[in-house]
Formats: structure tokens, C-alpha cells, sequence
């Protein structure tokens, strides 16, 4: 103990002088930019650290079969550069990565490489898929809170839908009801539902006992009560589970993509770059997924925005 | 203590069962234990009955369904083909040993627990917070199984790099909710550590270890079913003759079916009961959690 | 006021007999959030004897809240000092000089009552058996010895406060800093609390300072009222509650308790 002083003493009493908008803008730079900015080349250094070990004992290996001497006679400092640099590598340098991702975007969209249509069949998938799991969501969660006995012998089913790896029945799924976009969007829309379904309900149970009896006092009839009340009470709810959802559904649909034979989708594309090895598209493909993961997600966040202006838990 | 005060103590004690009473929990008192036996029974018939109906119904539905509309074998077989090729299956257990303890598990224990790890130092360093959380946070919209293929890039065909995707996968529920159970106290309980001039590790160990359980306990039942998730498609980028999710791609391309659906139900037998231990082990170590006042 | 009283200076304590215990130094306590400046609490001089009850009473917003943080050093002032049996607030703090009771009761809902109790022990590495004996002893105190196997949720509100006033007992802190305790309960719980801390108070010889705004409950309870009001937070008077010892129920009947609620009201109202 000694005088030691512990986080919680500091984080309690530390409350930063303020000096105007200097203040608030080096604040700022302080408690946001340069943590983030640290963690980014953190995980730069160590991502370059990986890629010249990876790629060092690839063509370490590789040269003792194609001209060891060559290699040899190269300095550390030189195979490491080799390394970084080597067009075939196990993991490709975030700068070849990046660069290949760009070169495929700017490529004209009909252009047979590019990487556009791919994306596009994907985005497809995923809405399709989420609009159909926020539908069963939402009439899900809406027949829990209307009756018991269906909460109760749906509920446990709901659940468990969740536990099972619904990867393992991808290409059951696939076969019986065939390939193509119908059963993406149905898997897409499995993954969805769950976190539409749970949060919903809970939005639609989170009204206030009394919020009820304020409406039976101006005799509202149950339509009243379920459009002025509960629904909007429980949109902020429906929005956590749509923001979940809509990730998801991107989720199921490259799963999708990847277990099945159909040759289109990003899944598709990530299969076709694993089987030929081309380690750098595979992460250019995967930066790809990563955006398209953060538009539809920004998609949401913005339509929750102008649907829910009461509400400031969706902070979190 | 006066007699006055005797009177209050029992006063109490009745509101205490008359309010947990009202959330559908009986105290513990002799003269109410038959009706609490019965209620018990009811609730667990309530409980089972309407499920079993539904899953009773949905087995024969599939099964005069599939026969009535003429199926053929290799786009739906029924239940009861599923069940006949279940234990003719003789590579199947070993299948499912190998993608549950050689692949999942590693990966599980690696990612939740290096998950657990960083959030711990999240919050004793508030730099380290404030820099990792927006990513941990972003990595919540991105499709990280994509990563499943670079993983097999990386560290070849074998469980390697089926335990590495999994951590990958496991590892941010785990720091998102660990991180937020371990800082999400009230001002007060701080503060009456504080009074006691506990030190961070008393702090850290009696309070926040404590009151964080249930959100690694959230955190590690999300992860379980990532975990099988992540082993099974990573399968599919290459295995070594093992494992669920390459039996089940190799028979898929074979058009047997039943074989298929037998190893789904293996994977949903894994999956679930995965889910039910760690049910199990939250309910006996968060059993004073408000989850569990109601009788549920 | 007899001679038999467990408390010879809590009655008395403009007598020399008493030593101080918590000396109010010209405390002044300014919080700084984005751009504004609030002044919580200046020209703060006060002298608490040892074994005294004093309670801090005034409208929301006077700092007295802050005033018994500043005391159990749960906070640092931005000015002047306080000093606790002639150390340090901080020293204090760090010798478990406080027993802290808050509003709420705090209570870790993952230990049972008695562990709950026991949980200051722990840190302060007192040894298990004298551990249960002493979490006995207080749960016996504060009636609640048959509830030590029960988890807080099972327990009543006024149940509640009960384990964590025996809980900041349990390490036999010298002051209690009681931060609106019964400010949650009901009227008549909050009666029968008021009276089951004067008889603990006695037993103990503790020092207690207690923030409350009820006016009947400081005045029952104390030797001397702190009045204080806010913008900025001053001590505008201090009242001596002139009533005898040992206080029963009764004593909420007797014109003189009356009389003083009435002196106190008349000048909270005046400042």
C-alpha cells in the first residue's frame, strides 16, 4: 500500500483544468488521437514484424531447393528486405495489401478482376438476408410478448438456434434448397434474426407499468397503445439488435458463400484466392469485407440517427 | 436488543418474503413447503412441456412432410434416415474429438483468455483503453471470419491454424465484455473500498473480479458458439483428413446426406451442450446474480 | 446527563474534558469541469469532540455531502486542512479510522450478509475466527444475527442498512461518517433506525458525523447540529440540541424537541 496511488484514487479526482477551445481541442488529442494512433502502429510494427518472419522462412525453405547460394550470401538485414518485398508472400506487407485493395476498386466496375461485383452480389445477399431477419424479428418478438405459451415453447428454440455452429449446415442447406442467392439470403437471415428477435422483445417489455395505466386513463384502445407506446418505446431496443443483425447478416451470407459451389460473392472469391495461394488479393478481398462490414453498420447507425433522436444509449 | 425490536426484526423478515415472494420465489419457511414443492413441479411442466410439444411436432412434420411431397433422399432425408446412419458412422466421434478439442478449444481458451488479459490491463491503464476499445469495438462490424482462409495461409493445414482463427474470433467479445463488466461499477462501491484503503488488488479481486462474472460469463457463451463456428470453416480452407467440417464437405460433394445431417447433428450435440456447461458453471458461480431472483 | 453515561463528552462537548476529534481547518472546495468553476464549500471551521454526534443539515446543493467526503478523505480539498486525532485526513483513512455508511447500502450482492460484514476484515487481514466472532457480535447488534447466511437481495431495505452500519462498525473504526443513511426509507423504518443508532452509539463511544435533511432526525439524534446553505456552500450556524440523554421514543412526544425542531427550522429558513 505505501502511498501508493491507485487508478481508481486517480480516476476520481482527476478533473482536467479546462482552457477554452485550445483546451478542449489538445484534450482531445490527448485522450483520443494518440492512444488510437499508438495501438494503429503498434499493430503495424508487429503485422511488418509477422510478414518478415513468415515470409523469411518461406523463401528460406523455398531457396534451398532453387539456388541456396544466392540466399546465403545475402545479409540478414538484405532476406529481411527480401522478405517484405517478395511478390509471393505468406503474409503480404499491409502497404501490398492496401494497394492491391485500391488497384482492384479503381478498376472499371464490368472489368472481369475487379473486385465490384463480387461486392456488389454480396451486399446484395447481406440486405436481402437482413430485411427478412429483421421481418422475422420482428413479428417473432411481437408474438412472444402478445402470448406466454408461445414464448415458452419457441423461446428455448430461438436459443439454441444460436448455440448450434450453423456453418455445419451450410451445404446441407445449400443442396435442398440450391444454389444461389435464396439460400445465401435464407442463412444470411438466420444469422440475423436472433439479435433482432431478443432485443426487440426486450424493447416491447421495457415499458413501465405505469406508462400503461397513464393510457388506460385515456381509455386508448389496444391499437393506441401498442403504436403510441410500445413501439416507440422500444425502437432504441430494436436498433442495439439491428446493429448486431445487420453484421450478422453479411456474416451468413460470406458463409454462405464460402460452403457453397455458387462462384460468386466474396465468400467465393476468398475460396478461389485460398485454393491458388494468392496471399495478397486474400487480404486485399478480407479489406474488402472489413469495409462493406463497416458501411452497413454506418447504414444503420445513421438510420437510427433519424429514427431515434430521444435516445442517447445508443452511445454505447 | 428490546422487545420492540424483535417485533421490527420479524416485521422485516416479512417483507422481505412478501417482496421476493411477489417475483414468484417462495421463502424458505416449513408451513408453505408442500405448495412450494408443487409450484416447483408445475413451473419445471411449464417449463419442459410446450418445447418438447413444439420439437414432437417439428420432427413429424419433417418426416410425413419429406415422404408426402416425394424427396428424394439426397436433397432432405427424414429424420428417422438420419437417426439409422447415426451409428453406422464409425469416423464421426473421432471427427467431432478433433474439431472440438484439437481446433475449438485451444483457440476458445487462447482468445478468451488473452481477451480477459488485455481487458484487465484496459482498465488498470486507461491509455491502453482508450486505444484499444475503438478497435475492439469497430471489430464488431467486420466479418473476421473472412480471416478463416489467411489463417490456413499463415499456419498451414493443420489445427494451428484452426486454433488461430478461433482466437481471433473469440478474442474481442471477450475484451468488450470483460472490460465493460470490470469498469461498470457504482461510484459508491469504489469509494467504500476506498474508506477501507484497500489496495488495487483488493479492489481488483473483491470487487470489480467479482461483479465482472457475469459479462465474461456473457462473453465466454457468445464465444462457444464461435468457437465451433470458426473450426468448422476453417476446415473448409484445408484439414488434414479430420474434423466435422471437412467430413462434412467431402460427403456433401458425395451427395450423402445422411451422412451430412448426422454430423450436424453431432456439431448441434457439441454446441449445445458446450452452451449448457457454461450455464451451469454461471449459475453456480454468479447463483447471486439478479438474473436468477425470479426463479428462472 | 448523568455521571453513569457512556458518552462523558458527547453531552458536554464545550467542556475541555473532551479531546477534538476532526479538526475543520478553513476548508474550501472548488469543482472544475468544462469551463465552469463551482464553489462547493468555503470558510469551512469546525471542531468535532471525541465521542460527539453531530449531524450536517441543509437544502440540497450545500455541499454537506461533500463536506463528510472531504472528512473520510474520499475526496481531497482544494483548500485548507483537516485533521483527524491530530493526523492527516489521509493518514486517518489509511489507519481505518472511518466507518463509511451511504445512503444506499452498498452491500456486494455476490456475499451473503455475513460475509458482507466481514468484508473490511478481510482487508484489514484480521484472522477468520475473530473474524465470525466480531461479525456475530454485530449482526447480534444491529438484530439481524439469524439473516447471516442470506444474500443481500433477500433482505428488506431498512435490512440492508442495518448489515452496513454493521459492517462499517466491524473493524471499530473511532468516527462513523453517515452519509444520509435512512434517507431511502420509510418514515417509520427510518424512526426505528434513528433509535437502534442511538443505542449502538452509546455502546460504542464512537464519534459519528451524519448528514441528513430531516430535520426530527438530526435533532433527536445529536448533540450539535452544523446549518448549512449552499451557493456557496458555508456553515451558517451551529445548534446545540440541549436535550437529555439517554433519548427514547418518548422523547419525540416532549415540548423541548418541539421547540428545538422549531429554532432549527426558523433558521435554516432564515439564511
Amino acid at each position: 500500500m505505501a502511498g501508493a496511488v491507485t487508478y481508481d484514487e486517480i480516476s476520481e479526482f482527476n478533473v482536467a483544468p479546462s482552457r477554452g477551445i485550445q483546451g478542449t481541442l489538445s484534450r482531445w488529442i490527448v485522450n483520443r488521437v494518440l492512444p488510437v494512433a499508438t495501438i494503429f502502429i503498434f499493430l503495424i510494427v508487429v503485422w511488418y514484424g509477422a510478414a518478415a518472419y513468415f515470409n523469411w522462412h518461406f523463401l528460406n525453405v523455398q531457396s534451398q531447393d532453387v539456388n541456396p547460394q544466392a540466399w546465403h550470401r545475402l545479409s540478414l538485414a538484405q532476406q529481411i528486405q527480401r522478405s517484405l518485398s517478395t511478390s509471393t508472400p505468406t503474409l503480404p506487407t499491409p502497404v501490398q495489401a492496401l494497394g492491391d485493395f485500391l488497384g482492384r476498386v479503381e478498376q472499371s466496375p464490368t472489368s472481369d478482376t475487379a473486385i465490384w461485383s463480387d461486392l456488389l452480389w454480396t451486399v446484395r445477399a447481406a440486405v436481402l438476408g437482413f430485411l427478412l431477419g429483421t421481418l422475422i424479428g420482428v413479428i417473432l418478438a411481437v408474438l412472444f410478448m402478445s402470448s406466454r405459451i408461445l414464448t415458452q415453447s419457441l423461446m428455448p428454440y430461438v436459443v439454441a438456434s444460436q448455440t448450434i455452429p450453423i456453418v455445419a449446415l451450410v451445404p446441407a442447406i445449400m443442396i435442398t434448397l440450391g444454389l444461389g442467392l435464396r439460400s445465401e439470403v435464407l442463412i444470411s437471415a438466420y444469422l440475423a434474426f436472433f439479435s433482432i428477435t431478443i432485443s426487440t422483445y426486450k424493447g416491447l417489455q421495457s415499458v413501465q407499468p405505469i406508462a400503461f395505466d397513464l393510457m388506460r386513463s385515456y381509455a386508448a384502445n389496444p391499437w393506441h397503445v401498442f403504436f403510441k407506446l410500445r413501439l416507440p418505446a422500444s425502437l432504441p431496443f430494436l436498433f442495439t439488435g439491428l446493429k448486431i443483425g445487420v453484421t450478422a447478416s453479411l456474416i451468413g451470407a460470406i458463409i454462405a458463400e464460402m460452403g457453397s459451389g455458387s462462384s460468386r460473392g466474396l465468400g467465393q472469391v476468398l475460396v478461389a484466392e485460398s485454393t491458388y495461394s494468392q496471399n495478397i488479393q486474400l487480404w486485399s478481398t478480407m479489406i474488402a469485407a472489413a469495409s462493406l462490414g463497416l458501411a452497413l453498420y454506418g447504414a444503420v447507425v445513421i438510420a437510427e440517427r433519424l429514427f431515434v433522436r430521444w435516445n442517447v444509449e445508443s452511445e454505447s | 436488543m428490546s422487545e420492540a425490536m424483535r417485533d421490527d426484526t420479524v416485521l422485516d423478515a416479512n417483507i422481505a418474503v412478501d417482496a421476493s415472494g411477489a417475483q414468484g420465489i417462495m421463502a424458505p419457511t416449513e408451513s408453505v413447503a408442500p405448495t412450494r414443492a408443487y409450484h416447483r413441479l408445475a413451473q419445471g411442466f411449464v417449463r419442459i412441456v410446450p418445447p418438447a410439444v413444439v420439437f414432437v411436432l417439428i420432427l413429424a412434420f419433417w418426416q410425413f412432410g419429406v415422404k408426402a411431397l416425394h424427396i428424394p433422399i439426397y436433397a432432405l432425408p427424414t429424420p428417422t434416415d438420419i437417426w439409422h446412419t447415426l451409428p453406422t458412422i464409425s469416423e464421426l466421434p473421432a471427427d467431432a474429438r478433433y474439431t472440438t478439442f484439437n481446433e475449438a478449444l485451444p483457440g476458445f481458451i487462447i482468445g478468451s483468455g488473452l481477451g480477459f488479459l488485455v481487458a484487465v490491463i484496459a482498465m488498470r491503464f486507461r491509455f491502453v483503453a482508450r486505444g484499444v476499445m475503438p478497435y475492439a469495438v469497430i471489430s464488431n462490424s467486420i466479418p473476421i471470419i473472412g480471416m478463416a482462409p489467411i489463417a490456413v495461409a499463415l499456419f498451414g493445414f493443420d489445427w494451428q491454424s484452426k486454433a488461430f482463427i478461433v482466437a481471433v474470433l473469440t478474442f474481442f467479445p471477450m475484451v468488450i465484455n470483460a472490460y465493460r463488466g470490470l469498469t461498470s461499477l457504482d461510484l459508491l462501491s469504489l469509494q467504500l473500498m476506498r474508506s477501507y484503503a484497500a489496495n488495487g488488488w483488493e479492489t481488483f479481486y473483491k470487487l470489480r473480479l467479482p461483479s465482472s462474472l457475469p459479462y465474461v460469463f456473457n462473453a465466454l457463451k457468445i464465444n462457444a458458439t464461435l468457437a465451433m463456428i470458426g473450426a468448422i470453416i476453417g476446415e473448409y480452407f484445408g484439414s488434414p483428413s479430420v474434423g466435422l467440417g471437412n467430413y462434412i464437405h467431402n460427403e456433401t460433394g458425395m451427395l450423402a446426406m445422411p451422412e451430412v445431417w448426422s454430423a450436424v447433428v453431432v456439431a448441434c450435440v457439441i454446441g449445445i451442450s458446450a452452451y449448457l456447461l457454461l450455464v451451469a458453471l454461471e449459475r453456480w458461480l454468479t447463483s447471486w446474480h439478479i438474473s436468477y431472483r425470479s426463479g428462472r | 446527563m448523568s455521571a453513569v453515561s457512556p458518552n462523558p463528552g458527547a453531552s458536554m462537548p464545550e467542556t475541555s474534558v473532551a479531546k477534538t476529534a476532526i479538526h475543520i481547518d478553513n476548508i474550501r472546495m472548488v469543482y472544475q469541469t468544462r469551463g465552469e468553476r463551482l464553489v462547493a464549500l468555503t470558510d469551512i471551521n469546525l471542531d468535532i469532540a471525541e465521542g460527539e454526534f453531530v449531524s450536517l443539515i441543509g437544502p440540497s446543493g450545500c455541499g454537506k455531502s461533500t463536506l463528510l467526503r472531504l472528512i473520510g478523505d474520499l475526496l481531497p480539498p482544494s483548500a485548507g486542512a483537516i485533521e483527524v486525532h491530530g493526523k492527516p485526513a489521509e493518514r486517518a483513512r489509511r489507519d481505518r479510522d472511518y466507518g463509511m455508511v451511504f445512503q444506499s447500502p452498498v452491500l456486494y450482492d455476490w456475499r451473503t450478509v455475513e460475509k458482507n460484514v466481514q468484508l473490511p476484515l478481510e482487508i484489514m487481514k484480521i484472522s477468520r475466527g475473530e473474524r465470525s466472532a466480531r461479525c456475530r457480535e454485530l449482526l447480534a447488534l444491529v438484530g439481524l444475527q439469524e439473516f447471516a447466511g442470506r444474500y443481500p437481495w433477500q433482505l428488506s431495505g431498512g435490512m440492508q442498512q442495518r448489515v452496513s452500519i454493521a459492517r462499517a462498525l466491524s473493524f471499530r473504526p473511532s468516527i462513523l461518517l453517515m452519509d444520509e443513511p435512512f434517507g431511502a426509507l420509510d418514515e417509520m423504518t427510518r424512526e426505528r433506525l434513528n433509535m437502534e443508532l442511538l443505542n449502538i452509539w452509546s455502546q460504542t463511544g464512537t464519534t459519528v458525523v451524519f448528514v441528513t435533511h430531516s430535520i426530527p432526525e438530526a435533532v433527536f439524534l445529536s448533540d450539535r447540529i452544523v446549518i448549512m446553505t449552499p451557493r456557496p456552500g458555508r456553515i451558517e450556524h451551529v445548534v446545540e440540541v440541549e436535550l437529555p440523554r439517554p433519548r427514547g421514543p418518548e422523547i419525540r412526544e416532549d415540548e423541548s424537541f418541539f421547540h428545538c425542531i422549531a429554532d432549527v427550522r426558523s433558521r435554516l429558513y432564515e439564511s
